[in-house]
């Protein structure tokens, strides 16, 4: 073969492996689609009610005429409870992907960058000091506050991200405000009576029990407004993984693409930790996960993470309501539980993403 | 065309690397290599130039001050290839050079895109490794790939941070015959070397940077004195022919015992 046919022959290989390389990147988000869906029948399966797997699948056919107890078991408590672990798995898994690529910090979240720190501050503040947001009834003061808490303390990282750039010093600003808010909501805790501190404790070890079909719908807006805005920033976050200074010789304009994900992230982040308190480690986890699976080119990266975050919480939810037989425990507890051992033996693993 | 640097002032934080820096007119068509000991600022004019750090004064091309354009219109004139490029876990050498002309051609068809990505990667010898993660490649052939992600872009002005440094001999030749040839298709190359004999066998033009100025600036022959090794490197040494025509640098020993 001459030089010519031979420089064809590397390109036509490098054209079929590289085919192979995104079918198998698309089976992997099709698999991880698949164990959502297999989390979220479980997760409906699953509870102290004795509703049976048939029966839930009856129900939401429509084809189960018996119990209307059972029926509104289905529709206001299992249904919510399960589409809401997706929820919030998938906005703080792809909150924390963005996070960790615009911070170039394998260790940023939600959780570490003090969005839930945060949160919480917020929800101590309606519990126990019954400081909320004006005009917002009592029923949803507590995720207003932990919302417009969480928030505004990503306000505070942009912010600092406007007067000093560099993102190593962002992190460290987040891990700062983690301990700060800490601080504070023990300050709260301190003075709290009984009753309020019991319930702020048990808001910030997260729970899935407030699921309703005004918190679901929110939250599925939420995600469906801003994930389209997520993949179309794909290319030029996987420019951003090359390092900033890359990036930016390439076209990326990194203040500008930092501004809008972190806007974004904040945004999922803020409303799933009002949704369902303070739940850790799948904004941490998730990404890692899918970077295993799919590398850093973010137009599966990104999908990979949101849906590897809501199979952990769907799982874990599962799990929650199944370790001690009769007990419904805090999901926050869980994922904290089975993230750990998965972390470590990320961390065991160290380069195996490479 | 040509780039005309003037005025260029540049530092990190308080530390001002250059003040009002003039550079002889860098033409098209040619390859000009940027010489010059450690620390002189090769890199820091290669990287103010490509908007890497903020600098003032004025980079002009085609009557525009590249160092007034934004960052995406200044990326559509000039590649840059940095000394290192990071091993980014799981993506491939391809889908880099992918992402850079996607980001630089928005509405480009995915398979043109890789036509093209592909076409660059053949350019700078990558082929074979096109689908190898950027982590698992060497640095010499990352130095390539990134070669390739701004060469996919077709650009005007070419700097590159010291193309060869990871490179065994064979690739130098091959890369400095690349540079040339790109030269010839009417682009401004412009090189940061630490290699005087590469400079002198493939460079146009040398521009010798030291002590915050231009030492000296013109072809191989002019500029590659005895007396700027010694006032510019410190060393003794001096130029020779070899057989073949070309030039090299031989170095006999230091100005001065080292302390």
């Amino acid at each position: 073969m001459n030089a010519g046919g031979q420089a064809d022959a590397a390109v036509m290989q490098a054209i079929a492996g590289h085919d192979r390389l995104i079918r198998r990147r698309l089976a992997v988000i099709g698999g991880l689609a698949c164990l959502v869906l297999a989390g979220v029948v479980l997760d409906m399966g699953t509870g102290p009610a004795g509703v049976s797997l048939r029966e839930v699948v009856e129900i939401l056919s429509f084809r189960h005429s018996g119990d209307t107890a059972l029926q509104v078991i289905v529709w206001q408590v299992r249904l919510p409870t399960a589409l809401l672990a997706v929820l919030v798995g998938a906005s703080l898994s792809l909150a924390g992907a963005e996070m960790q690529t615009i911070l170039d910090n394998p260790l940023a979240s939600p959780f570490t960058l003090g969005v839930s720190s945060a949160a919480a501050f917020g929800a101590a503040l309606a519990i126990v000091m019954g400081i909320t947001v004006p005009m917002v009834p009592k029923g949803v003061a507590v995720s207003v506050n932990a919302f417009v808490a969480a928030f505004a303390s990503v306000l505070l990282i942009q912010l600092f991200a406007r007067l000093r750039g560099s993102s190593s010093a962002l992190v460290l600003f987040g891990i700062a405000l983690v301990f700060g808010f800490n601080a504070l909501v023990a300050v709260i805790q301190f003075v709290a009576p009984t009753d309020s501190l019991q319930q702020l404790v048990f808001w910030t070890m997260g729970s899935l029990s407030g699921a309703d079909t005004a918190s679901v719908t929110v939250l599925a807006v939420l995600l469906a407004a801003t994930f389209p805005f997520s993949l179309r920033a794909a290319w030029p976050m996987t420019l951003l993984a090359l390092g900033e200074e890359r990036a930016q010789s390439l076209g990326v304009h990194p203040e500008r693409l930092r501004f809008a994900c972190l806007l974004r992230a904040s945004l999922l982040a803020s409303l799933a930790v009002a949704c369902a308190g303070t739940i850790g480690f799948v904004g941490l986890i998730g990404p890692h996960v899918a970077r295993l699976l799919v590398g850093q080119d973010h137009r599966y990266f990104l999908p990979s993470s949101l849906l590897a975050g809501a199979a952990i919480l769907s799982f874990s939810s599962v799990v929650a309501k199944v370790i001690l037989p009769g007990v419904l425990l805090p999901i926050g507890i869980v994922t904290s539980l089975v993230g750990l051992p998965c972390f470590i033996a990320l961390l065991m693993m160290g380069r195996g993403g490479k | 065309m040509s780039l005309v640097i003037t005025g260029l002032t540049v530092g990190y934080g308080a530390r001002r690397i250059f003040s009002g820096l003039d550079l002889p007119e860098i033409r098209a068509g040619r390859v000009t290599a940027l010489v010059g000991p450690n620390g002189a600022g090769k890199s820091t004019v290669l990287r103010a130039i490509a908007g890497g750090i903020a600098a003032s004064g004025q980079v002009f091309w085609k009557e525009n001050d590249l160092l007034r354009m934004d960052v995406r219109a200044r990326s559509r004139i000039i590649g840059f290839m940095p000394q290192g490029l990071r091993d980014t876990p799981g993506l491939s050498v391809l889908d880099s050079v992918i992402a850079s002309l996607r980001v630089f051609a928005p509405g480009l068809p995915m398979s043109a895109c890789r036509g093209q990505a592909l076409t660059a990667l053949s350019r700078v010898g990558m082929i074979d490794l096109a689908l190898r993660p950027l982590a698992q490649v060497s640095g010499g052939q990352r130095q390539l790939a990134g070669l390739a992600q701004s060469l996919v872009r077709d650009p005007a002005v070419l700097l590159l941070d010291e193309p060869t440094s990871a490179l065994d001999l064979r690739h130098q030749t091959d890369v400095m015959g690349l540079l040339k040839g790109l030269a010839a298709e009417g682009r401004t190359i412009v090189t940061v070397l630490h290699d005087l004999s590469l400079a002198a066998n493939w460079a146009d033009e040398i521009i010798v940077l030291a002590d915050g100025g231009v030492y000296a600036a013109g072809p191989a022959r002019t500029v590659l004195t005895p007396d700027l090794f010694r006032s510019v490197y410190r060393v003794q040494a001096c130029t020779g022919q070899a057989a073949d025509g070309g030039t090299y640098v031989v170095v006999t020993g230091p100005l001065e015992p080292p302390p």
